[in-house]
């Protein structure tokens, strides 16, 4: 019959995939093998391998994902290190992907995002001769897995690098930036209440250091300013981020500084409605309002990925957190709206120099 | 008789193939070798012990919810709201696992199983079970809203809600140790629910085809009239097929939140109540077919990483496998045409 | 006569049988030729071979003396044969007119002339005496009307040879009568029609010739005039046929069922009931007449406890048993066969032993405690089969596999092997060949003679004027008569039938079983 000849074929074809799979299982051990035995050697000479497992944003999140994978390339343009990448489709597959770079003898492993905290947790004591860093989490929280294991044992993360962002700094140049506008009246159309707006996503320290350096930055340069502050409490919600937005708005802000990741959209939507002004975050967002996103607070997370890996190829990789700042690069401002005065602009210059400097402390401790 | 038999095992593999055929042809497209691609899958997915184990994780909360929904399928009744009864069971085992302190392990971790098998088996059962036997309220359109419902109560509980741990990680504290269902292979995530998900298909197929629920329910799932006619309680069946399906997937739940994840965290992007859907009905809702179609969706997400990490391929690939597997599926009536059409040929020749 | 198609030594294999076999058939012009045969025997198949379904293996077709061969139905029409498939291909939504065209519109430009296919749909039915309105849409006609736009469609694509494949499976008799009529004056005009059915009394009426098959042959053909049913029924299933089963003597004993004063509302496309009131007792069989939908079907699902009574009671052996469940009834001994063997009376997709304990699977001895002692079971279905001549005897088989007369025996074998007090069969020889009518026939006179009641309700006024010891006749939701075997004839129990109580004397009490002849005419 038929029937059976296909399913013979089936079979076959099975089969021959079967085979296929043992042989290639076979040769890939024998590379594995190889690369293992040459990381013990250390890595004078060797081909440095990093590998960046994402969270389940993936690669186009047009955010941290994106931005890492960008410092995770220029990596290997600048430095020659071999990289790789795997993207997460859910949650349960941080650990497998984490493993599986490690398990290859990668020497560096990124966890990409403070949802991975909890793999990293689980999984760097296992493999104490690779590396990994996770961007945007600080080192205690994975040894403690953020607070719920208190009394971790730090001696099994030696090979953990957290990565701190001082964003209430570039949060703060925001804030000049905002109060100086107000202050001259620089830009066109605004309500002349001297009034600024913050919506926030959810008062977590990420989100309130921004914040919190943008509240002192306006009081720095226009005392008299009044800045808004209204929390979303949710960073998914864009409709309810543009309600309050147009609140704020509709209380005489002209600027509005979101903190509120998917949140934020709504606010930029309400600015470009409203033909007023919003500050973009995290990443440069003055892409989605050229003229209405005057500038953005970014994380640099590219810088920050890119330094992990210069890091392990310069032999300075340690346990601890890598801290980034406006000195380093790590955090900064972006794009200008082009409506921006250029003395706004040298003004805010030199408060960043003077950051850099030490001359002005910021808080990361939120007025409300 | 045995040609039946064949097709009926013949179809859905054939439908998996072609969906790896098209896959291929899709590889070769997008510039990658499609043959070091499905070697990396194949090797990511059973590889070695750990790929293996990684495979199975995946499969277990797949296996245990296509059982489910391949439970209703049986009672002719389209159960698409695996989902939400997963979450409600995820929530009930999470909830058990972390609040109720001072238990032996033998206690609390039934406890915290059985909190969730219950918490699926109501959601699905009180309400479109319900609604489906008094009022004939359809239960895609039920289920699916309770899907909705749960999922957001899952998310609300554990951002700002009453279940948060403290810090601003949206995740519910770890459940205890005493809660925890342990690994089955130390050093990696495959955990004793594994074992369960095998022992609730032996339990399928036991009620199924040797108690007389069993057999009202294939006879009500067939034609429910003829049912009728024959004395069953029809609406009766209804609700009790609900919640043996609920139960199935909030076990899948529990054991994926005590096993796996450990707490209750948004991981709502998984979808494995939805993806049981395609599961049981791959698996011909028959309990075996859908332990195996559940390995299959195991390996194809555990390999997914493995194609990506060493063919370059990109992950998303594997959803367009997935999403051809299911698209066969749903044409299988193409399939098996061309079955009849070649044993025609075959008989005519 | 000339012979206007001529088969010659056709054959046809399908895997695993041979539909056909060295058939040879002949059609002459202006004669009705009737091809009858059991299910299976074998005659679709050769007209499906004629109207260019199928490719015969071997074999020739001659057309009016030449071999012709067609790739498909649509070779087979344009050489002016037409077949009406038992099953309508029409579209409910559209008019009768547009339905007749449908493939072969006539066009102005792109868009359909309707004008110009109303007048030949008018013309066409006027010429062969079809009389229909070209402008009703085909879902709002009645089953027998619809016939004719298969027909007219047939001879809209110019037949002249017409295949009616079981025409009267669907039909009243009265819409039946009126197609024979139809049929006849076809055939005078000159075209030629080939008649598939199994129903013998069909065949006598209206053919002038009769071939019967058997198990894929030809075995014979004979003139009608010069055969006798049971010639005919004896060809057909190879051995001789009791047409009617004899009937013992009627000893009717206690009453089993007692029916008082019952009604139901028309609701839910459901026929109204009114006041109905008998008795069935013990050794008898009460046979239930009367044209379908006049409440015939609704009162025995109101018996069976699958419909619920607004008002009157139901005592059975003397307990009132109104408004309980099928599962109640079954348990006090009322078995009952459905009329749709397909939809209600089997779950086609199981098993042939699981069909047989659809009813009781959920109690000893086939389950104790929630368990199905599955060998019990597949047991006691093996002993069924065999006693019920099941075939195939394999109680493993699908019963969707089955013929519908062995998926009738699992049915009947189900319901009689409980042994009923009370067994209630509606139209239990539907769409069955003589041999499994005559097998049903028999057991449930052997039913009858063994002391249980039977409720029979049948659209066929034969059987139940064979079977029935009294009959009752349903018209409009009331049981307007209830007569005697013996003077119950044909004629009366017809005119009943069709609600002409005014012509019979009026009755006074109510229609109270046992009473004897009594026919009761209600305001």
């Amino acid at each position: 019959m038929r029937i059976k000849r296909l399913a013979v074929a089936a079979l076959l074809v099975l089969a021959l995939v079967a085979v296929a799979a043992c042989g290639g299982t076979a040769k890939n051990t024998g590379t594995q093998t190889a690369s293992e035995s040459g990381s013990e050697q250390g890595q004078g000479g060797k081909v440095i391998k990093v590998g960046l497992v994402t969270d389940v944003g993936g690669l186009d999140d047009h955010g941290f994902n994106e931005l890492a994978y960008k410092g995770l390339q220029k990596a290997a343009q600048d430095l020659g290190v071999q990289v790789n990448v795997v993207q997460s489709k859910q949650q349960s597959d941080y650990i497998p992907n984490l493993t599986n770079f490690a398990n290859q003898g990668y020497d560096l492993v990124i966890a990409v995002g403070f949802l991975m905290t909890d793999a990293v947790h689980q999984v760097a004591p296992q493999f104490p001769n690779t590396k990994f860093g996770i961007i945007d989490v600080d080192y205690n929280s994975v040894v403690t897995d953020s607070g719920q294991d208190a009394n971790a044992d730090k001696s099994k993360y030696a090979n953990v690098a957290g990565t701190i962002f001082k964003t209430e700094q570039c949060g703060y140049l925001a804030g000049v930036l905002a109060g100086l506008v107000e202050k001259n009246n620089a830009l066109p159309g605004l309500q002349g209440k001297n009034t600024v707006g913050v919506v926030g996503g959810i008062a977590i320290p990420p989100v309130d250091s921004y914040i919190a350096g943008f509240q002192q930055g306006v009081k720095a340069v226009n005392p008299d300013a009044k800045v808004l502050l209204e929390y979303a409490n949710a960073f998914d919600n864009p409709q309810g981020g543009k309600e309050i937005a147009l609140a704020e708005y509709a209380q005489g802000a002209d600027i509005v500084f979101q903190v509120a990741g998917g949140t934020g959209l709504g606010v930029i939507d309400a600015a470009k409605e409203k033909h007023l002004y919003a500050i973009g975050v995290d990443a440069d967002q003055n892409y989605l309002g050229p003229d209405n996103v005057i500038t953005s607070a970014m994380k640099g997370v590219d810088t920050a990925t890119y330094q992990l890996i210069k890091a392990v190829v310069d032999g300075t990789f340690k346990a601890g957190d890598f801290t980034f700042d406006l000195a380093n690069g790590g955090v900064g401002l972006g794009v200008f709206a082009k409506s921006v005065p250029q003395d706004i602009i040298d003004q805010v210059n030199q408060a960043a120099e003077d950051i850099k400097a030490g001359k002005i402390q910021i808080s990361a401790q939120v007025q409300k | 008789m045995t040609s039946t038999r064949a097709t009926a095992v013949l179809v859905p593999v054939l439908s998996v193939l072609l969906s790896f055929l098209v896959g291929g042809v899709i590889v070769v497209i997008s510039g990658h070798d499609p043959l070091a691609a499905y070697v990396a899958l194949l090797q990511g997915a059973f590889g070695s012990v750990f790929n293996l184990a990684n495979t199975l994780t995946v499969a277990v909360p797949l296996m245990l919810a296509g059982l489910g929904v391949a439970f209703t399928f049986r009672a002719g009744l389209f159960n698409i709201g695996a989902e939400g009864q997963y979450w409600l069971g995820s929530i009930a085992a999470a909830w058990v696992g972390y609040a109720v302190h001072g238990l032996p392990v033998w206690v609390h971790l039934p406890l915290a199983l059985l909190a969730g098998t219950l918490a699926g088996a109501l959601w699905a059962a009180l309400i479109p079970g319900v609604l489906k036997a008094w009022t004939g309220a359809h239960e895609v359109i039920t289920t699916m809203m309770m899907s909705y419902i749960a999922i957001n109560l899952a998310r609300y509980l554990i951002e700002g809600g009453p279940m948060m741990a403290p810090g601003y990680t949206p995740q519910s504290p770890a459940v205890l140790p005493t809660a925890t269902l342990p690994a089955l292979v130390p050093g990696t995530q495959l955990s004793w629910g594994l074992v369960l998900a095998v022992l609730a298909a032996v339990a399928v197929w036991f009620v199924l085809y040797r108690t007389t629920f069993g057999f009202e329910v294939r006879a009500a799932g067939l034609n429910g009239r003829a049912a009728r006619y024959a004395g069953m309680n029809v609406a009766r069946i209804i609700v009790l097929a609900m919640f043996v399906s609920g139960a199935l997937a909030g076990l899948a739940g529990a054991v994926q939140t005590l096993g796996v994840n450990h707490r209750l965290f948004d991981a709502f992007n998984a979808g494995y109540g939805y993806t049981a859907i395609v599961v049981a009905l791959l698996g011909k809702n028959n309990p075996w077919g859908v332990l195996a179609a559940a390995v299959l969706f195991g390996a194809l997400n555990a390999g997914a990483s493995a194609m990506q990490m060493q063919a370059g391929v990109p992950a998303h690939l594997v959803d367009v496998v997935q999403g051809m597997i299911i698209f066969f599926i749903a044409v299988d009536g193409i399939i098996r045409s061309v079955l009849r059409r070649t044993r025609k040929e075959a008989a005519q020749a | 006569m000339d012979v206007v198609l001529e088969l010659k030594g056709i054959t046809k294999r399908f895997p695993g049988v041979v539909a056909n076999d060295r058939v040879d058939l002949d059609l002459r012009r202006g004669e009705i030729h009737a091809v009858l045969g059991e299910n299976g025997a074998g005659k679709s198949t050769i007209m499906k071979i004629v109207s260019g379904l199928y490719s015969p293996d071997e074999g020739t077709i001659l057309l009016e003396g030449r071999p012709v061969r067609f790739a498909g139905p649509r070779e087979a029409i344009t050489a002016g044969i037409g077949m009406v498939h038992q099953h309508f291909m029409l579209i409910p939504v559209m008019t009768v007119a547009e339905n007749i065209v449908l493939g072969r519109e006539p066009a102005r430009g792109l868009a359909l002339d309707v004008r110009r296919a109303r007048e030949d749909v008018r013309q066409l039915s006027a010429r062969y005496g079809l009389e229909i309105d070209p402008d009703r849409l085909v879902g709002e006609l009645s089953v027998g009307l619809q016939q004719r736009v298969e027909i007219l469609k047939a001879f809209y694509r110019g037949a002249n040879i017409l295949i009616l494949d079981e025409p009267t499976a669907m039909l009243t008799p009265q819409e039946a009568r009126e197609l024979f009529r139809i049929m006849r004056e076809l055939a005078r005009s000159g075209v030629s029609i080939f008649f598939i059915s199994h129903k013998l009394d069909e065949v006598m009426e209206v053919a002038d010739r009769v071939s019967v098959m058997r198990q894929g042959r030809r075995v014979a053909t004979l003139p009608a005039a010069e055969t006798s049913p049971e010639q005919l029924a004896e060809l057909m299933v190879g051995r001789s046929v009791l047409l009617r089963v004899e009937r013992g003597e009627h000893r009717p004993g206690e009453p089993v069922l007692a029916v008082e004063g019952l009604g139901r509302a028309a609701r839910g496309g459901r026929a109204a009931l009114a006041d109905i009131s008998f008795e069935v007792r013990a050794g008898e069989i009460f046979g239930l007449a009367g044209v379908e939908g006049n409440g015939q079907q609704e009162l025995v699902e109101v018996l069976a406890g699958l419909l619920k009574p607004d008002r009157g009671t139901v005592r059975l052996g003397g307990v009132d048993v109104t408004g309980r469940s099928p599962r109640q009834l079954f348990e006090m001994g009322v078995a009952y066969i459905p009329p749709d063997r397909q939809a209600e009376g089997l779950v086609l997709d199981l098993t042939v032993a699981e069909n047989l304990a659809l009813k009781d699977y959920y109690r000893a001895p086939l389950a104790r405690r929630g368990l199905i002692d599955v060998k019990r079971l597949a047991e006691r279905a093996r002993a069924l089969v065999v006693e019920y001549d099941v075939r195939p005897a394999n109680p493993a088989a699908v019963a969707r596999t089955l013929s519908g007369g062995n998926q009738q025996k699992v049915i009947l074998g189900r319901e009689v092997s409980s042994s009923p007090r009370l067994l209630i069969a509606a139209q239990p020889t539907r769409g069955l060949d003589v041999g499994a009518i005559e097998f049903v026939h028999r057991r449930l006179l052997a039913l009858r003679d063994s002391g249980a009641a039977v409720l029979l309700s049948s659209l066929e006024l034969d059987e139940i004027l064979s079977l029935a010891d009294r009959i009752g006749v349903m018209y409009k939701g009331r049981l307007v008569a209830v007569l005697d075997a013996d003077e119950a004839t044909r004629e009366r129990v017809g005119l009943l039938m069709t609600g002409a109580t005014a012509a019979a004397p009026a009755g006074a009490g109510t229609a109270a079983a046992g009473a004897g002849a009594e026919e009761v005419r209600r305001p």
